[in-house]
């Protein structure tokens, strides 16, 4: 029997996406071939194409309204790293006159990385905001970085690795009063937290399908209206010219079910998520000596419900990862994996973790389908595992 | 290919690829290594496909201190090192194996072209692969009983490569078609010198001939190996018009010296530090005057002559040539005797003559 404890990594397609895709696909009984039931292009003026073009923008209310936007706001992507490119690089580009970006240390790489491309081919002047030890951005610095020659300032909504709630209200206001546009990565938060575009009064904000049961690859920035924006993708127009290229239909439609499904009662499903992943780390305090949960405390209302990141000094991620593996529990560093090579966290060093403690990280993230016989089982399972993964630094 | 045969021989088999590089762009463009980035993808999908985990441990510190300084320490000694050799016995089955004891595996399985046989008293038997041209018993045997103890080499059973091949292809793994490497995999371009060079400084000295005189300059001893030909660029042929070799280098006092092919030959050679695959080490050439009749071989792939075997009284080994001779053999170099198929001892080149 196998656990799946990596939902941040992706959560696995939804029975209500799949459903939304095969119908929209044309493969539930009805052949998308046949004649008058053509899925078209939803470019195309004729019925197949108006059949197309409507579920997409059915699609698009439906994730509007989940998200507290205006659908003229929804812009499709080909998933969340496009997403972030374009609020990065879109805004950037748009912003003649301003040349520096401020983004918080702990970003995801696909906000980093584009950051780090615009400094070396566009001469960006990007800064890094440090953040404390529970991963919380420094308001204080980001303020004090805050000129009139800002472009973007870019924050997450929450940390995919250990789950931190950063004040996006707060860096709003401030932002304001410099009338520096704000971008958010609301990737991890998604499914997670209640995400309202219109009263976080951020001006962009990427979201992800796969991360609440879509297809991955699909994703979607929502953008303001008076928002000045460079396209990273130039050819048909599609998407207010913002995004140039043909929509995936089914997958679009099945992005809309998956957030639709995963946003309803969204208290609830969270408050049980949240009780599990409470048990979980009690536990792991509670009978792995030197277990350390990074990132901020469980009942801080800062930490999203489903994440718990640990350290164990003295063992090896990549070791604990193995005999997981073999124990068929699936889990993640959280952090970076070129080639296979586990890399220290640069969100656990921003915190102020050693490098030393980063190498031994350890991410959970629970889902709406797991259960208190999956936590229990790995709380049986974990303090051998920790304990032979010790022993193996050791044998190094 | 031999995760393959692990897994349809029954054991429970995880995949690990050792990354032993740091640099990036060895990692892409070196094809040649065994460690590339190329070939932890290729790896991966094989391990996809066989259905088991895959890994990959970053063994490249280990492998810096381990091989690479040792490489430049021995060259500098004026010493020719085999880092594949080392490799073997200090990285893969020593750190790997014993990490992967710790996490609780059996045994460490690899694709080497050699056999394991349990032996008397619990001591393995390594032998020679069925397949001669592909053998690797030769890099193997410095790692010793102990270490291969708890190694598996299932290809080491094969009699030829389109065997292997054939085996792999029926698998659906398209690895089959890959060349062989015989480069050192992190000097990727292939100039040993040029990284001694960048490494351990340039320093120019004389050239000399067997007789004292100087016949042209080098610029560092450590790069020139004995029986080394080429490059040697000497402006004038000797005097009898017949090639002349490196016969001898003095890194302290950085001289190399060069000769005729008559000056390479060795009739007698001693090794450092024996690793005996045998119940009973041969006495010393006192007690045990016939010695032990093997054969023994000194460079990858090179070819066998028959040797008397003796221990010296110094704990080392001494190989006395019967019939044909060798030529041009360099401290360092690992030398591996063999009786038929059978490893029995394996040592360190220190002095011929």
């Amino acid at each position: 029997m196998g656990i799946y404890l990596d939902y941040a990594a992706t959560a696995g397609m939804s029975a209500a996406a799949l459903a939304a895709y095969c119908a929209a696909a044309g493969v539930s009984g009805i052949p998308c071939g046949a004649p008058d039931r053509v899925i078209g292009n939803p470019s195309s003026l004729h019925a197949p194409g108006r059949r197309a073009r409507q579920i997409v923008e059915d699609s698009r209310e439906t994730i509007a309204e989940c998200l507290g936007a205006n659908p003229s706001e929804v812009v499709f992507t080909n998933g969340g790293t496009e997403a972030n490119n374009l609020a990065i690089k879109g805004a950037f580009l748009a912003a003649k006159d301003k040349n520096t970006i401020l983004v918080s240390a702990i970003e995801h790489h696909s906000v980093l990385e584009p950051a780090a491309w615009l400094a070396q081919y566009c001469s960006a002047n990007l800064k890094q905001i440090p953040v404390d030890k529970h991963g919380i951005v420094d308001l204080a610095a980001l303020k004090k970085e805050a000129n009139n020659d800002v472009a973007l300032i870019s924050v997450m909504l929450a940390n995919n690795e250990i789950g931190t709630i950063e004040p996006i209200g707060e860096i709003v206001v401030l932002a304001r009063e410099k009338q520096i546009p704000v971008h958010t990565d609301a990737i991890a938060a998604l499914g997670q937290i209640p995400i309202n575009f219109g009263e976080l009064g951020v001006d962009m904000l990427s979201v992800a399908g796969h991360k609440v049961g879509g297809p991955a690859a699909t994703g979607a920035l929502l953008v303001r209206r008076k928002m000045r924006l460079e396209p990273l993708i130039h050819g048909g127009g599609q998407e207010r010219g913002l995004r140039a290229g043909t929509q995936d239909v089914p997958a679009i439609a099945a992005f809309a079910a998956a957030l639709a499904e995963a946003t309803t009662e969204l208290a609830a499903k969270t408050a049980k998520i949240a009780k599990l992943r409470d048990e979980l780390v009690a536990s792991i305090l509670a009978n792995i000596p030197s277990a350390t949960l990074e990132g901020p405390p469980i009942k801080s209302g800062q930490r999203l419900p489903g994440n718990a990141l640990f350290t164990f000094a003295g063992a090896h991620a990549d070791d604990l990862l193995l005999l997981l593996d073999l124990a068929e529990i699936a889990a993640s560093t959280g952090a970076a994996c070129t080639a296979g090579v586990t890399q220290a966290s640069h969100v656990l060093l921003a915190c102020g973790v050693s490098e030393q403690a980063a190498h031994g990280a350890l991410r959970f993230t629970l889902g709406p389908n797991t259960t208190q016989a999956e936590i229990a089982h790995l709380c049986a399972v974990l303090p051998g595992i920790v304990a032979q993964a010790r022993k193996a630094t050791l044998a190094r | 290919m031999a995760a393959a045969l692990a897994v349809e021989a029954g054991h429970e088999v995880t995949g690990v690829h050792m990354a032993l590089l740091r640099n990036r762009q060895i990692f892409r463009e070196g094809s040649r290594g065994c460690c590339s980035i190329e070939d932890s993808l290729d790896a991966r999908r094989v391990a996809d496909k066989l259905g088991i985990p895959f890994y990959v441990w970053d063994l490249s510190e280990e492998f810096a201190d381990l091989v690479v300084a040792d490489f430049l320490a021995e060259y500098s000694k004026g010493r020719t090192p085999n880092p594949c050799i080392r490799c073997n016995e200090h990285v893969k089955f020593e750190i790997l194996a014993t990490r992967a004891q710790a996490l609780g595996f059996d045994a460490v399985a690899t694709g080497h072209y050699a056999r394991l046989i349990p032996g008397n008293n619990g001591v393995v038997e390594l032998h020679r692969s069925n397949n001669l041209p592909k053998d690797q018993s030769y890099v193997l045997a410095a790692a010793g009983p102990e270490r291969l103890h708890h190694c598996y080499f299932p290809l080491g059973d094969f009699y030829t490569k389109a065997e292997v091949r054939e085996q792999a292809a029926k698998r659906g793994l398209a690895v089959s078609n890959k060349p062989d490497s015989y480069d050192i995999c992190f000097i990727p371009d292939g100039d040993t010198r040029g990284f001694l060079r960048e490494r351990l400084g340039a320093k120019k000295g004389p050239i000399l001939d067997v007789s004292g005189v100087q016949v042209g300059e080098h610029d560092g001893a450590y790069a020139y190996t004995v029986g080394q030909r080429k490059g040697l660029a000497l402006g004038r042929p000797a005097a009898d018009g017949l090639p002349r070799y490196v016969v001898s280098t003095d890194p302290s006092r950085n001289i190399v010296v060069v000769g005729g092919r008559e000056h390479l030959v060795v009739t007698s050679i001693k090794g450092s530090d024996p690793v005996w695959y045998l119940d009973k080490p041969p006495g010393p050439h006192s007690q045990d005057s016939a010695g032990v009749a093997v054969t023994v071989q000194v460079r990858a792939h090179g070819r066998e002559v028959s040797a008397r075997m003796f221990a010296t009284a110094d704990g080392a080994v001494q190989f006395d040539l019967v019939g044909d001779m060798l030529a041009g053999i360099a401290a360092g170099q690992s030398i591996v005797a063999y009786q038929g198929t059978r490893v029995v001892a394996q040592a360190t080149v220190g002095q011929s003559g």
